[in-house]
């Protein structure tokens, strides 16, 4: 039953059982090696006829303690069963045997397949109290958790970019660029939880073991920071707000090009998850975010500011449509495998590692390529290639993702370097047509 | 030997012990154990587990059969001159009316043996939750001290209050 291996992984070994006294008794247990095997015995003071024939748990522990004081490296293997004890000499017949070592399930994960036993546990304490119990973090954290505030910088760098090509031609409002901003965030935002809410839905969510700050949705629902109720009237209070900011525009700078872009946004941003189209679950995810947060966002700041629209500012969304989709297609991968069993079948549930690393390196080199031809065709300054500074860190996201494919703790790295990659290459773009204009 | 309070040595091994194995009791009468990180109140001669709802299975069972035992044993698992291997027996409780905040009370505690865990309360809306624990409160009733550590010595037992 345990190994002369088992005592090298584990110091720590006791054993359970109902005492006389009707306490359970936690011993610890004398071990010896012998030829492989490992011999358990009882320690003095504690009778084998205590034990004999009961039933007993059988545990082997290990911490690795630190120098700086608490410890790490946590792993435990518990045997269940019945207990056979002759001459102090302990063995079991054992039923049961559970384990958790963090190496092979990191905590997080440990975590996360526990959520749905802690969910019970709020329920039950909120029954018995006649109230409603929710983690508590606080409004601004949940706020921050529920709508995931920091993937704002994927409607910002756009908006930025949008407004750096109108002011190359010598627009710039800022009162427009503040309610295109406030708009576009309300829209962006409801899209998140409104992602959330149907991919909790269909499952997609609640089947992911291993989320990460930029994988597996904000988790919000799920560790019931807000309820599906609560979700869906965010989404839509966030929807009509930036639906209200829209149709201001709309009437105030050209009715037809912005109720267009607006509805197309409000289209792609809904049934992003949403049924019956359900785009990202039928491979239309990465299409749908590059038109979002490319054209329809560029193109829609562009409008505000200038009141028409031309081949410049479609050059313009070209780059950051292709690097958000980036941000969206990275961070897809640790999720892939959770994705396909919810049948939410994304690009990166269809292809292989060769093909999705195929895919990331073709999109770069087009997103780079393309920030190359504005000057190249005469549709933005020259100064918008100091964005091609980007490459060496678009590089390393390559490598990254090759080297950390599909491992969602090791990619956390990864994604956050994608993400700073659209940000840095986007706010680029974005500066270098304010310096062509200063120039 | 009955006893009013815990034996100063014993203190100094339930204040040094960096974990513990907290045997419960489930519906069917067996022991079930978990590993734990022990914080013992000296002034009070309680030992504190917090437990997160996520694992609050072991809260189930307390509730329903308080009795538990706590073993501190292994000499590198333990910061203290004098280390012994301990079995504490005793009656414990469940406060989980506040699983937000009440279990803070015992953070001076819980820092001393794990000094980084303001860190990761910090992020606490990281993993929300993890940190909703209930504080399981140990009152012991009879201890079993196995002197150095050496198991083929006879153990001192302690029963107190007793």
């Amino acid at each position: 039953m345990v190994g002369e291996s088992d005592l090298r992984k584990f110091e720590q070994v006791a054993m359970a059982f109902i005492d006389e006294d009707g306490y359970p008794a936690t011993i610890p247990l004398i071990t010896a090696k012998s030829n492989g095997d490992v011999k358990l015995r009882l320690p003095r003071g504690v009778e084998g006829s205590k034990l004999d024939d009961k039933k007993v748990n059988l545990i082997l522990n290990h911490i690795t303690p630190l120098a700086i004081g608490g410890y790490t490296d946590r792993r435990y293997i518990v045997f269940r069963g019945l207990a056979r004890v002759r001459d102090g000499d302990v063995s079991m017949e054992v039923e049961k045997t559970y384990t958790w070592d963090e190496r092979v399930t990191p905590f997080p994960e440990y975590v996360e397949v526990s959520t749905s036993r802690a969910r019970r546990y709020l329920e039950g304490i909120g029954k018995r109290l006649g109230d409603t119990f929710k983690p508590s973090i606080g409004v601004f954290w949940s706020f921050f958790r529920t709508v995931r505030l920091p993937f704002l910088i994927a409607t910002a760098v756009p908006v930025a970019i949008g407004t750096g090509a109108a002011f190359y031609r010598g627009f710039f409002d800022p009162t427009l660029l503040l309610l295109t901003l406030l708009g576009l965030s309300c829209i962006h935002l409801a899209l998140n939880v409104a992602n959330d809410y149907f991919d909790t839905l269909f499952g997609a969510d609640t089947v992911n073991r291993r989320p990460t700050p930029f994988s597996g949705g904000s988790r919000a629902i799920i560790y019931g920071i807000v309820n599906m109720q609560e979700a869906r009237l965010i989404y839509t209070s966030l929807f009509i707000g930036g639906t209200a900011i829209g149709a201001y525009l709309a009437v105030t700078r050209g009715l037809i090009e912005i109720a267009v872009l607006t509805a197309l946004g409000l289209f792609l941003s809904y049934f992003y998850t949403a049924p019956p189209l359900k785009l990202a679950y039928r491979g239309f995810g990465e299409l749908a975010v590059f038109l979002g947060f490319g054209p329809v966002i560029v193109l829609g700041t562009y409008f505000v500011q200038t009141q028409s629209i031309g081949l410049d500012a479609v050059a313009a969304s070209i780059p950051i449509g292709l690097l958000i989709m980036l941000i969206l297609y990275v961070n897809e991968i640790p999720d892939a495998p959770y994705d396909k069993e919810a049948g939410k079948m994304t690009l990166l549930t269809r292809f292989t590692k060769t093909q999705a690393l195929g895919f990331l390196a073709g999109s770069l080199a087009a997103t780079y390529l393309s920030i190359l031809l504005i000057p190249l065709l005469n549709l933005g300054p020259a100064s918008v290639l100091i964005a091609l500074a980007g490459i060496p860190l678009a590089y390393r996201v390559y490598r990254g993702v090759e080297q950390n494919f599909g491992d969602p703790y090791r990619m956390i790295g990864v994604m956050s370097l994608n993400v700073k990659n659209a940000a840095i290459t986007g706010s680029l773009v974005a500066a270098g047509y304010i310096i062509g204009a200063a120039l | 030997m009955n006893i009013s309070k815990l034996p100063q040595e014993v203190e100094a091994v339930l204040e040094g012990a960096l974990v513990a194995i907290l045997t419960v009791v489930n519906e069917r009468n067996e022991p079930v154990s978990h590993p734990m990180l022990p914080l013992y109140d000296r002034e009070k001669g309680v030992l504190y587990f917090t437990s997160s709802i996520l694992f609050s299975k072991k809260l189930e069972h307390i509730k329903k059969n308080p009795r538990v035992s706590v073993l501190i044993s292994h000499r590198e698992y333990v910061n203290c001159e004098k280390y012994h291997a301990v079995e504490i027996k005793g009656d414990a409780r469940v406060l989980d009316q506040d699983l937000s905040s009440e279990w803070q009370r015992l953070l001076p505690l819980w820092r001393r043996k794990e000094p980084y865990i303001d860190t990761y309360l910090k992020q606490r809306f990281a993993l929300p939750l993890f940190w909703e624990r209930a504080i399981i409160e140990v009152q012991p009733r009879k201890v079993r001290v196995w002197r150095d550590g050496n198991l083929e010595r006879e153990p001192e037992h302690y029963v107190l209050g007793g």
